[in-house]
């Protein structure tokens, strides 16, 4: 397991690698002085200079890179072209938010979407499964700030049960409700399905057929034989689905104005704060890379059978 | 049952794409209405045609003259849902196109020849790979930016330059598989070039997951290409884009004055993207089950 670890990790550093390149070149390497592109305007000339001599605008590309490469490496992403702010520490500030949200969203997806998954497998061809299945199509369709939307506008605005903007420290427990759901739905939906097509592979194989044999309870067959054997592709796909957590957490910060990373990167993009932007698509990336690392290896653990 | 239900869901999706792409298609014959203003087409003037205030057309609830309502500037919803819809249509056909464009021959060269190539394009799938799918498009076109004037070829570019990994995994991953067939070996046997074989012998095998994985691809387009321009990335104004009638909406329905113009753009890209999806779907199910385990867990 612990040479696994070490084999799994040392892979990863030729993609990180890779990852800081892209996104150094998206930001970086984009024509035009990025110094004065990003003093706006109106700069004055020691600004830019300054500027530039601290970012090594005037050096090759190759050099630039490392330099942002080394500076990458302990934390330094710059600051923020709008406010000054240290673009790591505002990032490290809003975590927390982002990360609530994700885990809330996360225990929604499962608590919604395993049951219905392991119901519609068990209920097959019922009308039951069809709607459920139906359901998480459109829950797979549907644009998630146009979710989003539709819930602040039905359940905040029409019905007025939850607040339509604002965070925990304010609002209290409620105002986490909606952008939960509406970040949830996607991977509820993705999970469901998966849970399902899972469960059907599952409850044909003979063992499951053993333990009907002998009189034992369905509900034991169905959650101890089956489930148990079920979960494995489903927990990878649970990793999986934090990529469209990601991402979906922008739109719905934005629209819900929760003071997490996503609002923070959304923000950064309307105003062309470059260092933040480019600050936030890194960390992302990261933190992407890092979980998949995780779900890898928590799949090894779960079934062992596996050679990844 | 289970496989006619599958067909019937591709069945399904194929109406369903067919229906957007024929309201797009059609949008001028289909509505009066001009997508930039409220004013019927000259051909629809009949001498009798008043000069109608703008103001006066603000934000009207669905009506029989309006079929879903208008919008701000009194533009008919219906009317620009149509043609916001060829805008989406645009961006998933270019979008895949530049996608196969790389992603086929990259995907190719990887399978095919295999060694460092296949290292250098694994490395580069991965990389792209790490980085979440919008994410990445929303970062794509802010760099893009300062080399693309127009809004919706940066939008082109954005989506197509991210969605090719997806192509080239699959094409890479068909081609592995079918080099291991004897009519492969024996081509070569013959002594054919390379490229001879790649494109007589292999590309005509890899029509049929390529296809599936575009269907798919356009469908996630639809939905980057309105998530960029509810940001105010993508097509600018007066153009509709469903993305952006959604920004434009939700301010009427948290003042209360309609909701109409955000939820019926919202409706047709969901409409849209549900069609391609089980359209993608049900071909991969109907015409090669095995691609299943191969796509599965990649969105």
């Amino acid at each position: 397991m612990g040479t696994y670890i070490l084999h799994r990790s040392l892979h990863m550093i030729p993609v990180l690698i890779g990852v800081t390149l892209l996104t150094f070149l998206l930001f970086h390497a984009i024509p035009g002085d990025p110094a004065r592109m990003m003093l706006g305007m109106r700069p004055n000339v020691t600004t830019i200079e300054m500027l530039r001599e601290q970012w090594g605008y005037d050096k090759p590309l190759v050099v630039q890179y490392w330099m942002f490469l080394k500076r990458a490496a302990v934390g330094d992403l710059g600051r923020s072209t709008n406010d000054n702010r240290v673009v790591l520490e505002t990032i490290l500030e809003r975590a927390p938010a982002t990360a609530l949200l994700a885990v809330t969203s996360m225990l929604f997806a499962v608590a919604i979407g395993l049951p219905a998954g392991i119901l519609a497998a068990v209920r097959r061809n019922t009308w039951l499964d069809f709607s459920s299945m139906l359901a998480t199509l459109a829950g797979i369709s549907i644009p998630i700030f146009f979710l989003a939307i539709l819930l602040a506008w039905i359940f905040a605005y029409e019905l007025r049960w939850f607040p339509v903007t604002g965070y925990i420290d304010q609002r209290g427990w409620m105002a986490l409700v909606l952008p939960s759901v509406a970040l949830g739905t996607r991977p509820m939906a993705i999970l469901a399905r998966l849970t399902r097509s899972s469960m059907l592979e599952v409850m044909r194989q003979d063992y499951v057929l053993t333990a009907r044999a002998k009189g034992q309870n369905e509900a034991v067959v169905l959650l101890k034989h089956a489930f148990r054997n079920a979960f494995n592709p489903v927990f990878t796909a649970l990793s999986g689905s934090l990529a469209a957590l990601l991402v979906g957490s922008f739109f719905v910060e934005f629209i819900f104005v929760w003071p997490g990373i996503g609002l923070l990167a959304i923000q950064a993009i309307q105003t062309r704060d470059l260092p933040m932007i480019q600050g936030t698509v890194l960390f992302a990336a990261f933190i992407f890379v890092i979980v998949n690392l995780l779900a890898d290896i928590g799949y090894r653990i779960l079934d062992p059978r596996v050679k990844l | 049952m289970a496989v006619f239900l599958k067909q019937k869901m591709a069945l399904t999706g194929l109406i369903l794409t067919s229906l957007l792409v024929g309201l797009a298609a059609a949008a001028p014959w289909l509505t009066p209405y001009r997508f930039d203003g409220n004013l019927p087409l000259p051909a629809e003037m009949d001498g009798t045609y008043e000069d109608i205030n703008a103001l006066e057309r603000s934000l009207l609830p669905p009506s029989a003259d309006n079929w879903l309502g208008t919008d701000k500037f009194g533009r008919d919803v219906f009317t620009r849902v149509l043609y916001g819809g060829r805008i989406s249509l645009f961006v998933g056909f270019i979008s895949q196109g530049i996608a196969l464009l790389i992603g086929v021959p990259l995907g190719c060269l990887a399978g095919y020849f295999r060694g460092k190539t296949d290292a250098v394009v694994m490395w580069l799938i991965n990389v792209f790979w790490s980085f979440p799918y919008l994410l990445l498009v929303l970062a794509m076109d802010i760099a893009l930016s300062h080399m693309i004037r127009s809004p919706i070829v940066r939008v082109f570019l954005a989506v197509g330059l991210v969605s090719w990994v997806l192509v080239a995994r699959i094409v890479r991953g068909q081609v592995l598989s079918i080099k291991e067939n004897a009519y492969i070996e024996a081509a070569r046997a013959f002594g054919f070039s390379s490229a001879r074989v790649m494109i007589r012998h292999l590309a005509p095998n890899l029509i049929t997951p390529v296809f599936v994985v575009v269907t798919l691809g356009f469908a996630e387009a639809v939905i980057a290409e309105a998530a960029l321009s509810y940001l105010g990335l993508g097509v600018q104004p007066p153009i509709p884009s469903w993305g952006r009638m959604i920004n434009d909406g939700y301010g009427y329905i948290l003042a209360g004055t309609g909701w109409w113009v955000a939820v019926f753009p919202g409706i047709a890209i969901m409409v849209a993207v549900l069609g391609l999806n089980l359209l993608g779907d049900g071909l991969r199910d109907y015409l090669d089950p095995h691609l299943k385990d191969e796509l599965e867990g990649t969105r």
